[in-house]
């Protein structure tokens, strides 16, 4: 493969090579293909000195360049494009705006570019537009390629290399940074391929390397150097369940500012954790909340730690009293400005992290050793452990330091629970944001849910039974089903509507009881009573789970692509009680089940006994999972585990009268 | 066609107004029967449409509206949406606290000007949106909104209550226009009657409303979301659409006036003209010339849509699509309708509303723009032609559930005709599914599925025909009902040549779950094939009425073989009888090892009074309760 792009020019081949090709081998079923694409960014103008420390005046020149291979109808929307740029009149537009199409023409290549008129541009804005065109004559088969460039001030944030989408498989992607030589910048990548270096776009074109990189120092006005970036064949990334954070996965590189040369002396600015910590520690919007004298929460320092004499009853009355005092307003950006303590404590609301920051606040200003724990969120890009990629960050909660070790706080929401984080928090790499900074990794395996189900049936005679059923929540469960409910009450019905939907039909549930719903550190309890009607004979099948654990295999597809990830450990324990009448006992019982994945990491035991001398039947089901993470290579394993265990769920059994 | 989202958006913030004189915004003093089901209260509003010409139209809207929660916040927002026929003129606002506290006022740098989300390449509607940065709920937003308009093609109607969720206290609406001027109006689901007073230059129509409560919002039993809320139709039989002049007085009328506006705008690209002699000239019938020339439109252009000013109503011309190969509804039955003529074959554009059939039902007696999509209708002797010239898929004379089965306006030099796009019936709305499957001693089974979805269930299913391989997929397995299974092999046909358009599946599978034993005994689940009909999302019952929006068939048959002889222990069939559907189920168990379970469906369509809601739930989850019934045979000794 080599008739590609450099410096954003194409080589015809590339058209003439790909215009009659129907399927390609990166992905046989794709509805379009990225041949080309191309991002050069390129940092004119200078760094200036003053404000809060430094602040960078440049513009960014940043042209986009695409072709794409349109090879089924679904894709043929591609050919409608919108592009939204800043457009000031005067240091923001976009310019150099190029589209063509290319069609098969019996053999040849049909070309056709696109007029002036075929351009719209929409002013949204005062300083917002937006340009849209469409490429005429688009079918499948087409190729389609546009380029433009937009000039824009610099703002601190080089555009992410999203090397890999969830659209279309790409065969070649482009990325490229010119920055002046007295502008210091990392790059960090989670591109899953060692990149290879390389003198040159020749030699690195000539290479089977699949990621490659070659620099080289420019010379114009300003002394630049330029690094580029390329990555060839790479398929489209695709959202499957039991995914805890699909950005995690995908190919992407994220570049930062770290330094700059000024009059001779390198400065280096945000390039560890220990300096981000010690500029969010000392910041007047984040650790100053914490650490400043705070003298208008003595009031409420004092009562709390009047009331409660230790330190551990201290600390939960703390969390209580932000918990479910305060009330949660929509969030905002960590870097943007946050209310003051004050103002959080006298309008009594606050964002998840403003909530937060008043939670260290008061144990701080109650001599307890808690600071701002900062992390990113499941569904986003995990912090990076070995450098500080900040604008990864999105939430904030809280650590306490004890002698035995750290509690973690989350006083956001009036569901949550003392002592443990939300199962969102868990994602990797975490910081704790004091005087000397530490880190810490929040994994799901750190967290469990328990479950436990007990059906009773008893009381039986020929026409039917009592049946008590008792749903006890595991703590993550309890949190979910609490927030859902306190969102909107029609989730509670229609989550206890479905647990009844699911019974066998001659079940008839008369009185429904829902336990700790409002409490908060106590797990939910649901009880359910009522009935079983048999119809008058000499045998009875029963259904083995009454409440299934899960009626259709979640993991439905008969190949993966990503390693499945769960969100926490789980123990699900089942057991039913079944007092028979004298005269009735079961036929030939199933065997034990036992299966298990990875040894330990994945259980499911069910057995069955009966004890005649009390005519008592049981069936015990545990299913545990212990390890949160498994690879790709163990999905089938894991989809014939979940089959079985689906397959057990549904296994009957026959009840028959011994004797009138 | 350009939907008139100006006022489509603005009834849900189509509020009228409370002035700052209002005695007492405290939330407290809400009436209790306006809270319940309520996210918001409109404490007070008032309209004013005054029209001073044709061209010169005011709107002027007051009110004061209380959030109440979270998720009323969206009625405290202003998307003031303006293009080249409105401006806004002013915006002003006050935010009062729980008490009626004054708190702040609307600046206007903190109004943000924006675009709305459109399904459109390019057009030029505009919008203004602001929100108070304040959550402390209760809370009261008072807004005074002015804006003019330079046409008397549409008004905004009027509709006190935003939204469901929203209860009103109190409000006004009124229509000042000059004496003489036409102006029909229509009332929906409203118990107060206007009053027409008049002044020396001006007749003056005015409304009220009082203590409207809030209501639950709409399922799929339901009619759209705004039919069923109280409203006013305003329109002017006379009127100006940029420097044109028509009437609204009756559908030719109407019909006339966008007849004239898109008239001689046909003239094909002579290579295009080329294209359709050579496709046709050889034709024996009209028909294959339709077939042939809409095929070719399919082939070679595609949707796009480019609303810009009055070519939000005036198509692009024959030689643009030609040309480019794309356009908008209009767009594209223009060119069409210009290639039939070349062919010699006379065909009409029509407008319709697409969508929900009952969201703007055309009314027959109250001529007014509610259109928001063009068809082509193709009168021919043995039968109509229906053409719907956005669809790459549909066979010629498939409208499909966009358009089907209602009142439309055909467009003739004669003027407007409202006539009816064909229904599509109980048979022609069919799925068919058939599984033979081979159940082994290991209670695992192995077989072949097939279903055929035709009608309005091809409308469904039609996209999975161009998806890719990864969608598909997810698709196939999701869609069987069998506890476990994996694909083993999928193909798929798609069958446009006929009237009705059908999608066949063929699927084999491998599977367990569904099959167990104990002892001598074996448990079998027939839930094999996608579900029949849902049990209702939202089964409160309370509902003044409800709809079943389409008829449907369906015909199931699944056929169990066992390597062993079985005889019956436990079979049911089961027969409902119900004013919505009809269901059956007939078990067979035939030569001790082959089971059948036959399942057939017929749901009518029709609406029903609200009291009859329990009785569709009660017939869903009676065939639910009959589906998850396990059939139980025992081993023949």
């Amino acid at each position: 493969m080599s008739a590609f792009a450099y410096g954003q020019k194409i080589d015809p081949k590339l058209i003439k090579d790909n215009i009659a090709k129907k399927t390609y081998s990166i992905d046989s079923e794709a509805t379009a293909v990225v041949l080309y694409e191309g991002v050069e960014t390129d940092l004119v103008q200078e760094l200036k000195p003053g404000g809060y420390g430094y602040y960078l005046d440049y513009n960014e020149r940043q042209s986009v360049h695409k072709v794409i291979k349109i090879l089924k109808k679904s894709a043929i929307e591609e050919a409608n494009i919108h592009v939204f740029y800043r457009d000031d009149g005067n240091n923001s537009y976009i310019y150099k705006v190029k589209a063509t199409i290319y069609n098969d023409s019996s053999g040849t290549v049909a070309e056709r570019t696109l007029g002036k008129a075929d351009f719209y541009v929409k002013e949204i804005s005062k300083n917002q537009s937006e340009l849209s065109f469409s490429f005429p004559g688009v079918k499948e088969g087409s190729i389609i390629e546009y380029s433009y460039e937009i000039v824009k001030p610099f703002q601190y944030y080089f555009p992410s290399w999203e090397v890999q989408d969830d659209t279309y498989p790409k065969l070649f992607s482009y990325y490229s940074v010119a920055v002046p030589v007295d502008l210091l910048y990392s790059a960090v990548s989670n591109i899953p391929t060692r990149v290879a270096e390389f003198k040159d776009y020749e030699e690195a074109m000539a290479s089977p390397m699949d990621f490659c990189h070659f620099s080289k120092k420019l010379f114009d006005s300003k002394n630049k150097s330029q690094s580029s970036w390329i990555r060839k064949n790479i398929p489209a990334s695709k959202e499957e369940p039991y995914v805890n954070s699909l950005p995690n996965l995908s190919e992407l590189m994220q570049l930062q500012i770290t330094g700059y040369i000024a009059q001779g002396k390198t400065i280096f600015i945000r390039n560890s954790w220990e300096k981000v910590n010690k500029l969010l520690h000392e910041h007047p919007y984040f650790g100053k909340l914490v650490t400043n004298s705070n003298s208008g929460l003595d009031e409420i320092t004092d009562s709390i730690t009047k009331a409660n004499p230790t330190v551990p009853a201290q600390i939960k009355a703390f969390y209580s009293y932000v918990r479910s005092g305060y009330q949660l307003i929509p969030d905002k950006d960590i870097w943007s400005k946050h209310n003051s303590i004050n103002k959080i404590v006298t309008e009594k609301k606050g964002t998840a992290m403003e909530k937060n920051l008043l939670l260290c606040a008061l144990l701080v200003h109650a001599d307890i050793d808690a600071a701002p724990l900062i992390l990113s969120t499941t569904g986003h890009l995990s912090l990076h452990a070995a450098f500080p990629l900040y604008d990864r960050i999105n939430y904030v909660a809280c650590a306490v330091k004890t002698d035995s070790g750290y509690i973690l706080l989350d006083a956001s929401d009036k569901s949550n629970r003392y002592g443990v984080l939300p199962a969102y928090c868990y994602n990797g790499y975490a910081r704790i944001v004091n005087d000397t900074g530490c880190g810490m990794q929040l994994l799901p395996t750190d967290i469990e849910n328990k479950n436990l189900v007990s059906v009773r049936i008893s009381g039986m005679s020929d026409t039917g039974s009592k049946v008590e059923i008792v749903e006890k929540h595991g703590i993550y469960s309890s949190l979910s089903l609490r927030k859902k409910w306190a969102d909107d009450s029609a989730n509670k019905k229609n989550f206890l509507d479905g647990e009844l939907r699911q019974l066998p039909e001659n079940i008839t549930i008369t009185n429904v009881k829902v336990d700790n719903e409002n409490d908060p550190d106590a797990n939910i309890t649901i009880s359910f009573t009522g009935t079983i009607r048999f119809e008058p004979a000499d045998k009875w099948f029963i259904q083995t789970a009454v409440i299934k654990n899960m009626t259709k295999n979640p993991f439905s597809t008969t190949n993966r692509k990503l390693p499945i990830e769960f969100p926490y450990k789980s123990q699900y324990q089942y057991y039913t009680t079944m007092v028979l009448p004298p005269g009735i006992a079961p036929d030939s019982l199933p065997k034990p089940v036992e299966i298990s994945l990875n040894d330990t990491g994945m259980i499911y035991t069910k057995t069955y006994n009966y004890h005649e001398g009390i005519r008592t039947l049981t069936i015990n089901t545990r299913y545990n999972l212990n390890e949160t993470e498994y690879p790709t290579a163990d999905y089938s394993y894991l989809r014939d585990f979940y089959q079985e265990m689906i397959r057990q769920d549904n296994e009957m059994i026959t009840l028959t009268r011994t004797a009138k | 066609m350009k939907p008139l989202i100006t006022y489509v958006f603005a009834m849900l913030i189509s509020l009228a107004a409370a002035s700052a004189d209002e005695p007492h915004l405290a939330a407290g003093a809400i009436a209790p029967e306006l809270l319940k089901n309520a996210h918001a209260v409109i404490r007070s509003s008032h309209e004013e449409i005054r029209i001073v010409s044709p061209h010169e139209v005011y709107i002027k809207r007051k009110y004061a509206v209380t959030i109440l929660d979270q998720k009323g916040a969206g009625f405290g927002k202003i998307r003031e949406f303006f293009d080249n026929f409105r401006e806004i003129e002013s915006i002003q606002g006050q935010l009062f606290d729980k008490n009626g506290e004054f708190v702040k006022k609307l600046k206007k740098r903190d109004i943000r000007e924006s675009i709305p989300m459109t399904y459109n390449l390019i057009d030029d509607d505009h919008c203004k949106l602001f929100e108070f940065d304040y959550n402390d709920y209760p809370y009261t937003c008072v807004y005074e909104i002015e804006s003019k308009q330079n046409m008397s093609f549409a008004f905004p109607p009027w509709y006190p209550q935003p939204d469901h969720g929203c209860s009103v206290d109190s409000a006004t609406f009124t229509i000042v226009y000059p004496k003489g001027f036409a102006l029909r109006h229509r009332e929906f689901h409203m118990d107060s009657k206007p009053e027409l007073s008049h002044t020396d230059d001006n007749a003056v129509l005015s409304y009220r409303v009082d203590r409207i409560p809030a209501k639950k919002i709409p399922d799929e039993f339901e009619s759209a979301q705004y039919e069923n809320l109280p409203r006013v139709l305003v329109v002017a039989d006379s009127f100006e659409l940029q420097d044109m002049r028509g009437s609204m007085a009756s559908w030719k009328d109407f019909g006339a006036f966008i007849y004239r506006l898109n008239e001689r705008r046909d003239t094909l690209p002579a290579t295009i003209k080329k294209v359709v002699h050579q496709m046709t000239d050889s034709c024996k019938t009209s028909k294959q010339k339709i077939a042939l020339l809409y095929k070719y439109l399919q082939g070679s252009t595609r949707y796009v849509s480019i609303q810009l000013g009055i070519g939000g109503w005036q198509t692009l011309t024959a030689d643009f699509v030609g040309e480019k190969g794309y356009g908008d509804c209009k767009a594209l039955s223009n060119y069409m309708q210009a290639m039939l003529k070349e062919a010699g074959i006379t065909a009409y554009t029509v407008l319709a509303h697409a969508g929900l059939k009952t969201e703007q039902p055309m009314l027959n007696d109250f001529p007014c723009n509610r259109f928001n999509h063009m068809i082509l209708c193709v009168p021919e002797q043995a039968d109509t032609i229906w053409l719907e010239c956005t669809s790459q898929t549909n066979p010629a004379g498939y409208l499909s559930s966009f358009t089907d089965n209602r009142y439309v306006l055909m467009l003739t030099p004669q003027g407007g005709f409202p006539v009816k796009t064909p229904a599509y019936t109980i048979d022609d709305n069919l799925l068919t599914g058939n599984a033979d499957l081979y159940v082994n001693d290991n209670d695992e089974m192995n077989g072949a599925i097939g279903l055929k979805y035709s009608g309005l269930y091809w409308d469904m299913e039609r996209g999975i025909a161009d998806e890719a391989k990864s969608k598909t997929d997810d698709y196939l397995n999701r869609k069987l009902r069998l506890a476990n299974y994996s694909v083993v092999k999928y193909s798929i046909n798609n069958d446009v040549s006929g009237r009705i358009p059908a999608i066949s599946e063929s699927i084999s599978v491998t599977a367990t779950g569904n099959v167990s034993h104990s002892g001598k005994h074996l448990f079998i689940s027939s839930q094999v094939l996608p579900q029949i009909v849902a049990q209702p999302s939202n089964i409160d019952s309370g509902r003044k009425s409800f709809h079943i929006h389409r008829e449907k068939s369906v015909i199931d048959t699944v056929t169990f073989h066992f390597s062993k002889p079985y005889v019956a222990e436990s079979i049911k069939d089961n027969h409902l009888d119900f004013p919505f559907a009809s269901y059956s189920r007939k078990i067979l168990l035939k030569n001790d090892s082959t089971l059948q379970v036959i399942t057939t469906y017929r749901q009518k369509e029709g609406s029903y009074p609200g009291e009859k809601f329990n009785d569709y739930v009660k017939m869903t989850r009676l065939i639910q309760n009959d589906e998850n019934a396990k059939i139980v045979l025992a081993r023949k000794e």
